[in-house]
């Protein structure tokens, strides 16, 4: 077994914690809880899967089991993604190795006899370097990355389990949000002034292709876009290929909707908001003024 | 139900200064509350009073009881001299310690921290209850009383989860807070009495040894400007944005 495990309920963990870890695949040992497909896909990038069928019950339900499988190994890290399955197991290990456990990392590695981490802390604005003893535990930030893929997969040993009593009664469609999957987005601000200039913004939508999003007060406070497409800490966390900010001073909640935006234009009044130290390029100006330019300039 | 709400548990990023060299300094050190913290004591008041139980507000550090108790907690417990540090651990260990004080809970209820994720898994594990994170409704199963109906967004679906009490819920904010308490009710809440304990006289462990070595501040994308006639800065960019392969 490897001194290194991943903790894995959804797929978006696999490819976050190799990501962290920075080690080869091959020596890190996964639990899976969850479905065969995610059992697969994780087996495809590390040494070796023990997996706990979830069955139909939620992540959380199985807590205390994983807790009890890691407690009996004892790695000396473990890291997992902060899905809401992952946390709840990620929590019952933590306590049952009685180590700390460390959130928003970034890296972490073994340093001597301990362990090293980097940290991302006050919402992005900085990077911690922690040091800690181990065993240690980390969380990462759930992320599309693709996992690296190992020479050959690794063998899945299915595990007995016995869940809480925790059952999932009900699922329902949600309401689909179309900025999540757009891979162009352009979202409104406080600094829009009106519901009515919305139109404008629209048009300049329709001429890139992209879908509509907002920050978090236009949605809630005014109302004018639907909140379904609010993008922020709470709202959708979207990773655009094209990512237009106007009249938005980028805040840090707003900023952590779109850390994974692969190009951040950014419009605003003020030249000394936020927004332009998050972005890629930049005009500063009316963006009343200036989203008409653009269309033009587009056509 | 008797109900525990724990609010007031963390800083303001937006409190924090840092330097250009990653130093951080706190402009305001106090725990404040938070959008979260609002959605969950409006949960739990409703948990509550549905069932005719209690409503309990629990916090740490220097927390300002009168907070919890102008939105209806019954009873306010405080545990000081706990600080928020880089392991969630440790701040899950202090709130445990502050929820044992506060009396047998059937749930406890807390706000969906993004900066912290990691306090609710453990806090939940210390009290030997099952954690439900990243919720947007809470009430009493109506088959069973002695049990919760949660509803969450998991992706592109809504799900509904059913879990026995005692059981730990960490409520994410949908928006900011509606109707907060006014002038009056926020008077009149200076003036209840706090049921106060240190950290060590509530039983909290030692703390884990994460140390902090080093701060930095992160690479910011340089943004490109294109400044002044706004068609000329408007054609500049979007040619830009052609050139680089962006469109």
């Amino acid at each position: 077994m490897s001194e290194i495990w991943i903790i894995v309920d959804d797929q978006c963990g696999v490819g976050a914690a190799l990501d962290a870890l920075g080690v080869p695949g091959e020596t890190v040992s996964a639990l899976v809880v969850g479905d065969r497909s995610t059992a697969e896909h994780t087996s495809r990038s590390v040494g070796d899967v023990r997996w706990i069928d979830a069955g139909g019950s939620p992540a959380e339900a199985w807590a205390n089991a994983a807790a009890a499988l890691v407690g009996a190994a004892a790695p000396p890290i473990v890291a997992g993604a902060a899905t809401p399955g992952g946390r709840a197991l990620m929590g019952a290990i933590a306590v049952r190795l009685n180590t700390p456990l460390v959130s928003n990392v970034l890296t972490v590695r073994r340093q001597g006899d301990g362990a090293e981490a980097e940290q991302s802390d006050l919402g992005g604005r900085v990077i911690l370097t922690l040091s800690m003893p181990v065993p240690a535990c980390v969380l990462v930030t759930p992320a599309d990355v693709d996992p690296p893929v190992c020479d050959v997969p690794a063998a899945i040993t299915p595990v007995e389990a016995v869940p809480d009593a925790i059952v999932r009664v009900k699922v329902e469609p949600g309401v689909m949000s179309r900025v999540t999957e757009a891979e162009r987005v352009v979202s409104v601000g406080r600094g829009l002034g009106s519901r009515e200039a919305l139109s404008a913004v629209e048009a300049l939508a329709a001429e890139l292709g992209a879908e509509i999003g907002c920050s978090m007060p236009v949605a809630d406070e005014l109302g004018w876009v639907a909140r379904e497409r609010y993008v922020g800490v709470s709202g959708q966390h979207i990773s655009p290929k094209l990512y237009v900010a106007l009249g938005i001073s980028g805040m840090p909640q707003h900023l952590f909707g779109i850390r994974n935006a692969q190009t951040v234009v950014a419009v605003n009044s003020d030249p000394r908001a936020p927004i332009f130290n998050a972005a890629d390029y930049g005009i500063v100006g009316d963006l009343h003024e200036v989203v008409p330019a653009l269309i033009e300039a587009l056509k | 139900m008797n109900v525990v709400c724990i609010f007031k548990w963390a800083r303001n990023p937006d409190d924090a200064w840092v330097e250009p060299d990653g130093s951080i300094t706190w402009r305001r050190p106090k725990l404040v509350a938070t959008d979260d913290d609002a959605a969950a004591i409006v949960a739990a008041r409703e948990l509550a009073q549905s069932t005719g139980g209690t409503l309990v507000g629990v916090t740490v550090g220097d927390g300002d009881a009168a907070w919890a108790f102008s939105r209806g907690a019954d009873r306010v417990v405080s545990v000081s001299g706990f600080t928020p540090g880089p392991d969630d651990g440790e701040g899950a260990a202090a709130l445990a310690s502050a929820v044992r004080r506060a009396g047998e809970a059937d749930v406890v209820v807390m706000g969906d921290a993004v900066d912290h994720p990691g306090v609710a898994g453990v806090l939940g594990a210390l009290l030997s209850m099952p954690v439900l994170p990243s919720v947007d409704e809470v009430t009493v199963d109506p088959t069973d009383p002695r049990r919760v109906l949660v509803r969450r967004r998991a992706g592109t679906i809504v799900e509904t989860i059913a879990a026995p009490s005692p059981v730990l819920v960490a409520v994410a904010a949908a928006s900011g807070e509606k109707d907060p308490p006014g002038v009056r009710e926020q008077l009149a809440a200076r003036k209840r009495p706090i049921e106060m304990a240190s950290l060590s006289e509530a039983g909290a462990p030692a703390a884990n040894n994460v140390a902090v070595a080093a701060s930095r501040v992160p690479p910011t994308r340089s943004a490109r400007l294109f400044e002044g006639d706004i068609a000329q800065a408007s054609r500049e960019l979007v040619a830009a944005l052609r050139a680089d392969h962006v469109l």
